[in-house]
Parts: C-alpha cells; structure tokens; sequence
C-alpha cells in the first residue's frame, strides 16, 4: 500500500449535440463564406437584424428581404475578461463587446483586439479584421476580432431599438 | 460546418464542456489510491458493517468512519441493467450491465458495468469477480469492468 493520495481529479460534465442552422442562419452564414455580412430587414417594422433569425421578434413575421451591410459599427456594450476560462486559447484580459455593424438594429457577440484596454468605451467605432480569404469558412470566426477604426465615437443614444 | 445533403441546411457538431476538478477527500482518495494497487479497501462502523466503495459517514447513523478493512475482488450482483446497445460515451462498446454490486464480506453495493457476457446468463445473486484496468488513473475506472465468476 502506498501513501500517496491523489488530491484532484479531473471529471469533466459534458453534452454532444448537433446544431442545425435553419434557412436564415444558413443563408446568412453562406454569405459570410463569401466575406459579406448580409443582414434581414422586417417588411413590417423596417428593423435590420444581423445575424438574421428569418423572422423580426417584435413583429412576429418572416423577414425576407436581404441586405449586405458593411462590417464596420460601433461598440454597444463590452466586458474586460479577466478570469481565463479552461479551454479557451485567448489569453485574458480581452476584450468581449456586444458591436453593432453600421446600419443594424441588434448587435452580436465578437473580440475586439489592437486595443489598449484603457480606451474600450461603449459608442467606440470599430472595424472587422477578417482572416486570410483562405482560411473562411461558413462561420463568423471568419473574423478574427474587431479593432479602433479611430473615427470619432457614436452617440450611444443611437443603440435605442427603434420604436 | 457542413451542408446536409436533403435541404442544404448548415450542420455542425458542438460539444459543450464544464470543466469540473473533483476532490474525492481522505477516504475515497484512499479508496482510489488502493484501485491503482488492485486492492479493494472499505470502511467498517463500529458495528462491524463494512462499507465498499470506503465511506466517509455510516450512511444509516452517520457515525464517522475511518478504519479501512480490505476486501476480496468478488461480489454479488444486488441488481442491474442490461445496456444492449451501448452509446458513443459508454467505456464498453459491446453489450453490457450497469450493476449494484456487493463485495463479498461487505454491508453496501457498489456500481459498476458487468461485461463478457451473454443477457441469459445475468441474474441476481450471480458472483462476479472484478478485471483490473492495466493503465491505472487512481480511479473508478482502474476497475474495467466486473465479469461472472464460473461455477
Ligand atoms: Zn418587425
């Protein structure tokens, strides 16, 4: 018999799934294989959703009409990560911003880097840095994170949802 | 992602993970510790009941246990359930059972899988006898799996 005890193990919780995109996501991630960001406009209310969900919530009808935005915007909202999270590969503190592209009236989820930490501010406009054309695929890490663009801030009182 | 060939939907496996670190304590550290040596230790109450897999706390009065006796590698299956077709995540992939199974000379059951063997030839009080894992994780798992004694 030995004495040594081990203290830890590892035992990690995990679920296998299968995503399946549907038609708004599918069509929309397609286009950004092709490194456009093409957004869904309601016929109802004329809100711009991107990424699109192939209907406008607040209407509750399909949304139909595409159109391609430019893949610049302005932070909406952001977080300073500091906590590394196991099996992540981006080392903190990063930066995590909700950016709202030019033109769209929700925002996503996605990195903004080449950023001193100090200056993040919500209404900061930024710029898609995208991978090299090579490596896209049908997904938004096509886009490597968001960086400065430099341009003067938005008013964040252009982030209200359009009544 | 990959296109589905009937409707040319997206699709694309993801798995979703919580890294979880165990601490298994002095008494199922110690459980775990002996696995690795292909020695099977439990706990034993003032009454003389004995406690396999080792217990911390008498499950009955929760006396405080911390004398280890060591027990034999055979048991007796308490009950169990077949698993015909096993999943992509179970350790066997031939026909198995999970099982309850109490160590000979103990008061409490384990559970564990039962393998190499037919369904027919399953059925409680069956002896069954543990197989050692040769890699040793200081784990359940150093115990591959427990397969019928033959009579
Ligand atoms: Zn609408």
């Amino acid at each position: 018999m030995t004495e040594e005890k081990k203290d830890f193990f590892v035992s990690n919780i995990s679920l296998s799934y299968q995503y399946t995109a549907g038609n708004a996501t599918t069509r929309f991630l397609n286009k950004v294989a092709e490194g456009k960001l093409v957004a869904q406009k309601c016929p109802k209310c004329s809100a711009v959703y991107v990424p699109p969900r192939g209907s406008c919530p607040r209407c509750g009808v399909a949304t139909e009409e595409e159109l391609e935005l430019p893949d610049t915007g302005a932070v909406e909202s952001f977080t300073i990560v500091h906590i590394p999270i196991p099996g992540n590969p981006i080392v903190p503190p990063y930066v995590s911003a909700m950016i709202r592209l030019d033109g769209a009236d929700i925002s996503f989820l996605h990195l903004i880097q080449e950023i001193d930490l100090a200056d993040i501010r919500i209404g900061m406009r930024v710029q898609a840095v995208w991978k090299d054309r090579s490596e896209w695929g049908t997904t938004l890490e096509n886009i490597k994170w968001f960086k400065p663009t430099g341009e003067a801030d938005v008013d964040p009182s252009v982030f209200k949802f359009k009544e | 992602m990959t296109k589905s060939s009937d409707k040319e939907l997206l699709r694309a496996s993801f798995k979703l993970e919580y890294p979880y670190e165990r601490s298994p304590g002095p008494v199922i550290g110690k459980f775990f510790d002996e696995l690795s040596n292909e020695v099977l230790v439990g706990t034993k109450n003032s009454k003389g009941e004995v406690f396999v897999p080792a217990a911390e706390f008498d499950p009955k009065d929760s006396e405080h246990l911390s004398e280890f006796v060591e027990v034999k590698n055979e048991g007796v299956v308490q009950s169990y359930t077949w698993i015909k077709k096993p999943r992509a995540h179970h350790l066997i992939q031939e026909s198995f059972a999970f099982a309850l199974i109490s160590m000979e000379g103990t008061d409490s059951a384990m559970l564990h899988m039962i393998a190499n063997c037919n369904e027919n030839e399953l059925e409680i009080g069956k002896r069954v006898k543990v197989v050692w894992n040769e890699e040793k994780t200081q784990t359940i798992r150093d115990i591959k799996y427990f397969e019928i004694i033959d009579d």
